[in-house]
């Protein structure tokens, strides 16, 4: 038995040595999705900003090199009364992904201003009206100007009709969420906002994405890696 | 200048370099307590530069973490692709006369050229210029649009027709606000001269009030635009001798960039690129800033006892600050609204438009993939001539350079080349100049949006009463600068 053990050992240290010769660790060739920070079990204040960084490995390629799009990794934060044990990551609305395989984010964030609204402000002035989704998708596809001011919404040939759906319907029914957290980017931060009376399980739960193209026949998850997180209030 | 408006000018914090007698005001000027003071400032844009330059200057040991391979932010001259060393910025496009006093300043002291660019951006100077204005399929001039005929039959009332006839569209505000404007006794805040309730509507709203025809409200294009923050913009522009034209326009040779370069050779090795910032933390005694360097996620540490924020704010708010940003300050934080867009750039053989016998290439026009074009001065090294025009930010600059041939009342263009510069997916400068304020939100801006919060303070072209182009980043940052030298 321990002449076995020790066996194994050398094929592993000979196998280890091999890859370190060849190129160190060669990169995953399936999708890998990792929240790199916070770390596991950290706990962080409730109403504090929390930075997160989250690393996506694909086809050869990685976000440590500029291979990956930053744009194409999404992460979601989500208060949970009991984050004692974090869900699967589950699925990102398709809306979301659509809007990081778009420019959107370049002039949207999702809850504060920049270049445009945010996705939360345009779901607050088009709370309750009829066919706003319709509207907003038209916006998107062929441009607005006036409605924000003095700034112009550029025309998206780009978008297909489907995909300028799919995003305006995400913003009327769910961007106005006080509870969903979305950032794009493998860095950013995010809040620990609690919903209510957070208890001593209380806490946020992360789920990363990567909305990235992938190959034929691949599936976007299971992803391997720790692609879910939960931080609990303090 | 007014002398008036000049002393005022000083006092508002111009830098310890710009004042009056030149270099020897250096020492004379340093802060006795600015010794021995550490200042960390997040972000190597021409703001960022420019307050270290000034902190510097007061003595203060300065350092400037850029998260960028590259200083200068906003402004950036492009020469890729372009022939004979041709530049375009792509970003920052002009200056002005008057309006950027201090900038200016930091022209002369560096021994910088400013060259006249008349008509940059859609400027209306120098006036009937051979400019084109595009109304309906029909290309009007200057003096064509102060035909009171052509100005009934575009829609302008009876009063606005005989002030047009007699003054140029740039001046139609004055019109309507002129009284307003009167009454701002005190431009350098917006409140308490009588007018706050303006803070509640929209500048169109007042234009309807006074009277101003739909056409003359379109023109204005006031709606959605707090009426207080435009009525007390015009007020600064007429404090500061800014005249509605916005005056005549230069860029400097060899591209805008030359600035940040002046700074950035003074800062020396005070600028570190590939520096990104992830965390702040602070209290009464100073700032801990976190931050990587290139090529390594390694966190490092450095310490300051305060730190400039000149980061445009969508970046700021994505690194961690502890304990966080007072409520007041978060809230300007993540609402300041800003412009962004591109220039596209095309590089042409010739004035072909002399051959359509136009004297000019600056025209405006309705089409929703360009909407003007103008020329960029001439450089003695080529016979090639740069243009720039305004488009649709995502747009391809092949696509901006159809809709110009399909709107271009010549025959033939000789363009061999049409570039562009995406800001919006830039990640760390992609944004312009601060958008006006929203109708009934001034009272949560101002003037907590020029205050520091604890030992971090704001500079940048939102944090100056006047957000107008590269003067009121470098103005924001001298203040910035004073202030800490001072405190």
């Amino acid at each position: 038995m321990q002449l076995k053990i020790v066996g194994l050992s050398v094929v592993a240290l000979a196998a280890s040595t091999f890859a370190a010769l060849l190129h160190a660790a060669a990169p995953s060739q399936g999708l890998s999705v990792d929240i790199a920070s916070p770390a596991v079990g950290s706990r962080a204040p409730w109403g504090s900003q929390v930075p997160y960084a989250v690393t996506v490995s694909y086809d050869g390629k990685s976000t440590k090199f500029g291979e990956i799009p930053s744009n194409q990794v999404v992460l979601r934060a989500v208060f949970a009364a009991n984050a004692d044990s974090a869900p699967a990551a589950g699925v990102l609305p398709d809306g979301v992904a659509e809007i990081s395989r778009s420019n959107c984010s370049g002039c949207h964030d999702f809850a504060a201003a920049s270049a445009g609204p945010s996705f939360a402000a345009i779901a607050r002035r088009y709370a309750g009206k009829g066919g706003a989704a319709a509207t907003l998708a038209d916006h998107i596809r062929n441009g607005s100007h006036g409605a924000w001011g003095g700034g112009t919404m550029p025309p998206h040939p780009e978008i297909s009709a489907a995909q300028a759906t799919a995003i305006a319907q995400w913003i009327v029914s769910q961007a106005g969420s006080s509870s969903v957290q979305y950032a794009i980017g493998r860095t950013g931060t995010f809040r620990m906002n609690a919903t209510d009376k957070p208890g001593p399980h209380a806490g946020t739960v992360l789920s990363a994405f990567y909305t990235g193209p992938l190959k034929p026949g691949d599936k976007r998850g299971p992803a391997s890696g720790r692609n879910t997180l939960a931080v609990h209030g303090s | 200048m007014e002398r008036r408006t000049f002393l005022k000018t000083v006092a508002a914090g111009l830098g310890a370099s710009m004042m009056p007698s030149g270099a020897k005001a250096v020492d004379q000027s340093r802060s006795a307590g600015a010794a021995g003071k550490r200042v960390i400032v997040a972000g190597a844009g021409i703001t960022g530069l420019c307050c270290a330059y000034e902190l510097m200057q007061h003595g203060v040991d300065v350092v400037v973490l850029e998260a960028s391979g590259r200083y200068g932010g906003h402004v950036f001259t492009g020469h890729d692709g372009l022939s004979d060393g041709l530049f375009a910025d792509y970003g920052a496009d002009h200056l002005t006369k008057p309006g950027y006093e201090q900038f200016f300043r930091y022209v002369d002291a560096f021994g910088l050229e400013a060259v006249p660019y008349p008509n940059a951006e859609g400027s209306p100077l120098p006036a009937n210029n051979g400019q084109l204005t595009q109304i309906g399929e029909k290309f009007y001039s200057d003096a064509m649009l102060g035909q009171p005929a052509t100005l009934r039959a575009l829609g302008f009332n009876d009063k606005e027709v005989v002030f047009l006839s007699s003054h140029p569209w740039y001046e139609l505000p004055s019109l309507y606000l002129a009284d307003d404007i009167a009454r701002f006794h005190d431009a350098s805040q917006p409140f308490g001269n009588g007018l706050d309730a303006y803070d509640v509507i929209d500048l169109d709203t007042l234009f309807a009030r006074r009277g101003a025809s739909k056409r003359a409200r379109d023109y204005l294009a006031g709606q959605h635009q707090n009426a207080l923050y435009g009525v007390w913009r015009y007020a600064v522009m007429k404090d500061r001798g800014i005249p509605l034209s916005e005056g005549e326009t230069f860029h400097l040779k060899g591209g805008n960039e030359e600035m940040p370069k002046a700074f950035a050779a003074r800062l020396g090795t005070r600028v570190r690129l590939n520096h990104p910032i992830t965390a702040i933390t602070h209290d009464a005694s100073g700032v801990t800033v976190t931050h990587t360097a290139y090529g390594s996620d390694t966190l490092r540490t450095m310490h300051a006892d305060y730190l400039v924020n000149c980061i445009s704010l969508p970046v700021f708010r994505k690194i961690q600050i502890t304990p966080g940003l007072s409520p007041a300050k978060r809230y300007v934080v993540d609402n300041v609204a800003y412009s962004s867009h591109p220039f596209f750039v095309f590089e042409a053989e010739s004035k072909f438009w002399l051959e359509d016998g136009f004297t000019n290439l600056a025209m405006s026009f309705e089409h929703p993939d360009i909407q003007s074009i103008w020329v960029v001065p001439e450089s003695p090294a080529s016979t090639r001539v740069i243009l720039k025009a305004f488009g649709p930010s995502g747009l391809s600059p092949q696509r901006v350079l159809a809709a110009f041939r399909e709107v271009y009342p010549g025959k033939r263009d000789t363009i061999v080349q049409a570039l562009t510069y995406d800001w919006s997916q830039d990640p760390f400068a992609p944004t312009c100049e601060m958008e006006p304020f929203a109708p009934g939100t001034l009272r949560k801006f101002w003037p907590e949006i020029m205050k520091p919060d604890g030992r971090l303070y704001f500079a940048g072209t939102y944090a100056d009463p006047l957000s107008r182009g590269m003067e009121s980043c470098v103005r924001s940052a001298a203040r910035v600068a004073r202030e800490i030298a001072d405190a």
